[in-house]
This record gives structure tokens, C-alpha cells and sequence, in this order.
């Protein structure tokens, strides 16, 4: 063992806190190192100059001022009510209440979150005639605005299958039917019934790449995607030794607001070694059916058509 | 070089004793928390004076401390010892007195050396006058170190915490009180290296 290690383990030493093999050596290095040794020697002085202070006595009023003061405590109590009655609970009771009290005031407090958001997000006024007190059909209102502008100022190409861009995951059957003066196979694919006053319909992209590198191509996308505000929910496929390119296919599920699938796919597009070969996307439509809640129905609407997001399925190819 | 014995030792059996008290003081009993200060009145105001290296000051929050474990006390679950729980409410004390002191205060302290050294009538009137005088070196080097590692060391060589101890008073992990310990040590030898060298 050489000096400088010696050195190092001094303190430990000094505190009996070496194992003992390196007690051992440390025992023979100071036999036969004198300046380390020496060193020892002013470590245990110095620990015993330390330990040699006296101890102090207050002065004989210290007591009796204490106890003056604590009884001149505000409010006579030695803590406040809740810190009493919390301590004066086990440990489990002390966590319960405090949860109880939280969840009491998260209760009192969503009422008015609700009315905020619904003052920023009006709901549509219109009520389904089976909801409605008399049965004369109230007329319909315009759907909320849901072209959301893009905040990408780049031309986003078209996709190889004519989706809407910037439409929401739930519309309402208006809307959609103003979506299939776009596109018309809308309504088709969606299979909505031409009588329904209002349906949903969700849309479910997904993507097939081809890369070089799968799992690269995997790894550039979960980069991009948290940019773009988009969030990873699950990547599955092969693993590959480090230094090795992967072979197998990679699928990529990722959540992302739909005003931001062109920006992505346009993103996916200009990295290197990956083309972007196949693009679909799955309609699924379904009518909305009489509900007592037809209020509450109405705020999902209103908020989900504020706020869409899409699920996205990515499968990388190997080229 | 003569060991010393150290100032304060808590035996093992304090521990059951100290529960015995605190118990008493939840159920009720006032007079529990006289007891506890009158055993740890010393030891607290000892510690306190070293760390913030004037007596009056120390004797202050030292009472401070005092109120502020009769406020705590509910919440003292026992899951370490008393002492242990004591010491932290010390340091933590001691540590924000000195930040919150004034560099004018530190001035007038700097200017009292020695007192810290008055001891009380009832201590050993024997001392030499050299042990004195080294006691008044050793705090004045001390007082050169960070609070943090004073106060660390003074929990070490002073109190006799060990590393689990020290680590429960000051939150830290052990092996974080191990290497800082070393340092503080390090930096102390380094300042009293004339005066050991005179020793060795």
C-alpha cells in the first residue's frame, strides 16, 4: 500500500472504519513508514484536542426560561390544531386524512375548473330531441371551428391516401359530412348511417417505412416525436447488438395532436436512408346513441374537438 | 499524549429512558419536558458554543432549540433516537443562526476569543492554564472551517456520533459524512499542523 492511499484512509482508519485486511496493511505500512505514522499520530492528537473540550453548563435561569417562554407560547397549545391532531395519529390514520383532505378540496375546487373550461370551450347548445324537455326538435348549431391553423409555414405534400389534414379524432357527423364534400370516399369508409343526426368517427393512421437501419430510423423518430409534442407509447421489435445493423421490423405507437401528423410525416420524410412507403388510414365510425348524460356528451364534444389527439402506428420495414 | 475521555457519551440506555419521557410528555406530563432539558441542556449549549463559537449567542438558541422541541415534540415518532432527532434540530438551528448572522456580528465575535472558555463554577478548577489555551486554538481554527464541516466534525470527535448517526442528523447519505469527514479533518490538520508538529 502506498503512502498516498495511506493518507486517504486515515480518517477511516482514525474512526475504525476498514475492513480488516485493510487494517492489516495499513497496520504494517505504519510500521515501516515513519512519516506516515507520524501523520497518524497528529490525526489522533488533533481527534483528541477535539474531544478534550469541556462541557458547558447553561447559566441556572436557562431552565426556568424555557419553561417561560413555552408557556407563553401563542395559543397556549404547543402546535397548531392540525399539526396536534395529525401527530396525535398513527402514521397510516395521519396519510389517510391528509389524502381525504386533499381529495375534499380537489372536489370542491373541479366545479369551477369545469366552468372555466366551459366558458373557454363553449359547448354546442343544441340538444338531442330525446334529451330534450318537450319533444320539438331544437335546431342544430355550426360545429366548433376545428381547422386549427398550422403553425409549420413549409408546404406539406400529399399523402398517399387523401386524408383531411387538421381534422380532429372525433367530429361530429356535420362534419363529417363537410369532410366528404372533400373527400368523398368519407362517408363510405366511415360507414355512417345517412340518417343519423350525429355520429363519431375516429381516425386511425398508420405508416410503413422502409430504412436501412430500422432501429436507427426507430430511435431518430423518438426523437422527433417529443418536439413536436407528441409522446412514445410503446416500441416493439428486434434487438440488436450494439454495433450492428438491426434486420427485423420495428413498430413505433406513438400518440401526437393531429394538427401535427403532416408536420411529422414530413419530418420522417427528409431523414436520411428512410422513405416513407405506405400510408393508411382507418376509419371507424360509430352513431351516437340517446344518453340520460347528453349534457355531459356534449362537454366531451366540445373538448375533445379542442384538444384532438391520434393514435399513430409506424412499422419500419428493413430495405 | 493523554486520551481524554469525551466531554458527552450517551450510553445505550438512554434510548429507553428518553422514550419513557417523551411518552410521558404526549400523555400529558409538563413536567417530562423539564427533565428532558435539564439532560440535555449541557450538551445542546455545548455543542451549540462550539459551532457558533460564542457563549451568549449559544445560550440564546440554545433555548431557542429547546422551545422548538416542545413545539415538535408531537412529531417525534421515535424512529431514532432522541438525541439523534435532538442534535438535528441543533445543528439545523446553529447553521441557519450563522447564516443569518451579520458580518458585523462575526466582527464582534471574532473579537471575544475566549468567551466560549468561561465555564461554569461547578467545572474542574485544575485545568492547566495550557489546556486553556490550546482549547481557545482549537475553536479559533475551527471556526476557519465551513460551518458545514465544523459541524460534522464536532459530531464526530466531540459528541462521539457514529457515521449512521451523523448521517441521520445531517440527512446525508454515510458515505457522503465519511469523505466529507475526511475533508474536515484534513482541513483542521492542515491549519494546526505548527502546533502538532510542536506535540509530535
Amino acid at each position: 500500500m502506498d503512502c498516498q492511499t495511506v493518507q486517504h484512509n486515515l480518517s477511516a482508519y482514525l474512526d475504525h472504519d476498514v475492513p480488516l485486511f485493510t487494517r492489516q496493511l495499513l497496520d504494517e505500512h505504519f510500521t515501516r513508514c515513519p512519516q506516515c505514522r507520524c501523520e497518524l499520530t497528529r490525526f489522533q492528537t488533533m481527534a483528541t484536542w477535539v474531544r478534550s473540550f469541556p462541557a458547558l453548563d447553561p447559566s441556572s435561569t436557562f431552565l426556568e426560561q424555557v419553561c417561560e417562554r413555552v408557556e407563553h407560547l401563542p395559543s397556549g397549545s404547543p402546535t397548531p390544531l392540525f399539526r396536534r391532531l395529525v401527530g396525535a395519529l398513527p402514521l397510516q390514520a395521519a396519510a389517510a386524512l391528509v389524502v381525504a383532505v386533499s381529495a375534499a378540496l380537489l372536489w370542491q375546487m373541479t366545479p369551477s375548473l369545469w366552468h372555466r373550461q366551459e366558458l373557454q370551450n363553449p359547448a354546442p347548445t343544441w340538444i338531442e330531441p330525446w334529451t330534450s324537455r318537450d319533444s320539438a326538435p331544437t335546431p342544430l348549431m355550426a360545429p366548433p371551428p376545428f381547422d386549427v391553423p398550422l403553425e409549420e409555414s413549409f408546404q406539406v405534400p400529399a399523402p398517399l391516401v387523401q386524408a383531411p389534414p387538421q381534422r380532429p379524432l372525433f367530429t361530429s357527423y356535420e362534419e363529417s359530412g363537410r369532410m366528404a364534400r372533400d373527400v368523398a370516399t368519407i362517408p363510405t369508409m366511415a360507414g355512417l348511417p345517412t340518417e343519423a343526426r350525429v355520429g363519431e368517427v375516429s381516425l386511425f393512421p398508420s405508416v410503413v417505412l422502409r430504412a436501412a437501419d430500422p432501429v436507427q430510423a426507430a430511435q431518430q423518430i423518438w426523437e422527433i416525436v417529443p418536439q413536436m409534442g407528441g409522446a412514445l407509447l410503446q416500441s416493439q421489435g428486434m434487438v440488436t447488438p450494439a454495433g450492428y445493423a438491426s434486420r427485423g421490423p420495428v413498430k413505433v405507437t406513438l400518440t401526437l395532436g393531429a394538427e401535427r401528423y403532416q408536420a411529422l410525416l414530413e419530418a420522417i420524410r427528409q431523414l436520411p436512408g428512410t422513405q416513407l412507403t405506405e400510408e393508411r388510414m382507418t376509419f371507424i365510425s360509430r352513431e351516437l346513441r340517446p344518453t340520460p348524460g347528453g349534457s355531459l356528451r356534449h362537454l366531451d364534444y366540445a373538448q375533445t374537438s379542442m384538444t384532438p389527439q391520434m393514435t399513430l402506428v409506424i412499422t419500419i420495414l428493413p430495405r | 499524549m493523554s486520551a481524554t475521555t469525551p466531554a458527552v457519551r450517551p450510553p445505550s440506555v438512554e434510548l429507553d429512558v428518553d422514550q419513557e419521557i417523551v411518552a410521558q410528555f404526549r400523555s400529558g406530563d409538563r413536567d417530562a419536558f423539564a427533565k428532558l432539558v435539564q439532560k440535555y441542556q449541557s450538551r445542546v449549549l455545548t455543542l451549540a458554543t462550539r459551532i457558533l463559537d460564542n457563549r451568549s449567542e449559544a445560550e440564546d438558541v440554545a433555548q431557542d432549540i429547546f422551545v422548538k422541541v416542545f413545539q415538535s415534540l408531537h412529531e417525534f415518532r421515535g424512529a431514532s433516537r432522541f438525541s439523534t432527532w435532538l442534535y438535528r434540530i441543533t445543528v439545523n438551528h446553529c447553521l441557519n443562526y450563522i447564516r443569518r448572522r451579520t458580518r458585523q456580528q462575526q466582527t464582534l465575535v471574532a473579537a471575544e476569543p475566549e468567551e466560549w472558555m468561561q465555564e461554569s463554577p461547578t467545572s474542574n478548577p485544575h485545568r492547566t492554564l495550557e489546556q486553556k489555551e490550546r482549547w481557545a486554538l482549537v475553536q479559533a481554527k475551527l471556526q476557519v472551517l465551513s460551518p458545514e464541516y465544523r459541524t460534522i466534525l464536532l459530531l464526530r470527535d466531540f459528541e462521539g456520533l457514529s457515521y449512521e448517526e451523523i448521517a441521520d442528523v445531517l440527512q446525508l447519505e454515510s458515505g457522503t459524512v465519511k469523505s466529507r469527514l475526511h475533508r474536515a479533518r484534513t482541513e483542521l490538520k492542515a491549519l494546526l499542523e505548527p502546533y502538532l508538529a510542536g506535540e509530535g
